[in-house]
């Protein structure tokens, strides 16, 4: 039993930083349902208004979907002329540790030709932002994973 | 008299109910919804910031470089942010241009900011031309009612 707690105490006190060998994808599901999304062979189902951190250990290239009536869009490249990112409607990412990258799931119901209504979540894989760059000076302070 | 046996039998109970405790609380996650909104802290920069705060309210006292920090809340949250070791705090604002379907935004330093509950907000420390930079991005609503269309906040007031 006290090795129990002691192992427990151990998992609740320990968190995880973002560093040289380690990356974050903290996913954020902003629609009204729930969503399952597949990062390589990982799957993070992710309630409405639910939040989920997925930490990795290596830097790792993969596909990435989701299911229900959905698009995933990855970040890709920043548009000079535009003056913003261009997400790209693909399904291969890469990711870096020392990273942080954010995923946004995003709630949208259309109303087509028919007056059918249509809903619809869209994923956007954002560009990741490096631990401990100096934007604007450094040139890697931020990667697209879909570039 | 408290003897050996009574007190290993009363740390026994104690630790029972401790393991339960902590497996309810691991296993219990919270969802942004009408009662609850979510701050989501991370410090990208290359130092420890410290005394996080929101008004008087502390958010968290210490964040190391590379960590993140969620904090839940119940109510509302009024308050300009305050952190030590940061040179520039700036918040979204903007407003919803309807007529051409569009966010305008931009960001205000040291602005009065509103998080409300339904939201959930991401704040990031970075380091940004040599300056320590917390910014305060606009927060998601995850359900409005029958629409079932994400809105936006922006928290600067």
């Amino acid at each position: 039993m006290k090795k129990i707690i002691v192992l427990l105490l151990v998992l609740s006190l320990l968190s995880c930083a973002i560093n040289e060998n380690t990356g974050l994808i903290s996913i954020r599901n902003s629609s009204s349902s729930s969503i399952n999304i597949s990062i390589g062979s990982y799957k993070a189902y992710v309630s409405a208004g639910g939040t989920y951190d997925y930490w990795f250990y290596n830097p790792f290239s993969c596909s990435v979907s989701a299911d229900g009536n959905s698009h995933v869009y990855i970040a890709s490249y920043y548009n000079d002329v535009l003056g913003d990112v261009f997400y790209n409607e693909t399904i291969s990412a890469s990711f870096k540790t020392n990273y942080k990258y954010e995923i946004d799931v995003i709630g949208l119901n259309l109303t087509d030709y028919y007056s059918t209504n249509k809903f619809y979540q869209l994923v956007y894989i954002n560009q990741g932002v490096k631990n401990g760059g100096n934007g604007l000076r450094e040139k890697d302070n931020i990667h697209y994973p879909g570039e | 008299m408290l003897t050996k046996n009574k007190i290993r039998f009363i740390i026994e109970i104690i630790a029972k109910k401790l393991v339960l405790l902590i497996i309810i609380v691991s296993t219990t996650t919270c969802v942004v919804n009408g009662t609850t909104g979510l701050i989501v802290i991370t410090n990208l920069s290359d130092r420890k910031i410290e005394n996080i705060k929101i008004g008087d309210t502390v958010l968290t006292y210490s964040l190391d470089r590379g960590a993140k920090y969620d904090y839940w809340y119940g109510g509302s949250l009024i308050g300009k942010i305050k952190a030590d070791g940061v040179d520039v705090i700036r918040a979204s604002y903007g407003y919803v241009d309807i007529e051409n379907n569009n966010f305008i935004s931009f960001y205000k330093d040291n602005a009065e900011c509103h998080f409300i509950t339904n939201y959930q907000y991401n704040l990031d420390i970075q380091k940004i031309n040599d300056k320590y930079t917390f910014t305060a991005n606009a927060g998601y609503k995850p359900d409005s009612g029958n629409s079932d269309i994400t809105e936006v906040d922006f928290p600067a007031k």
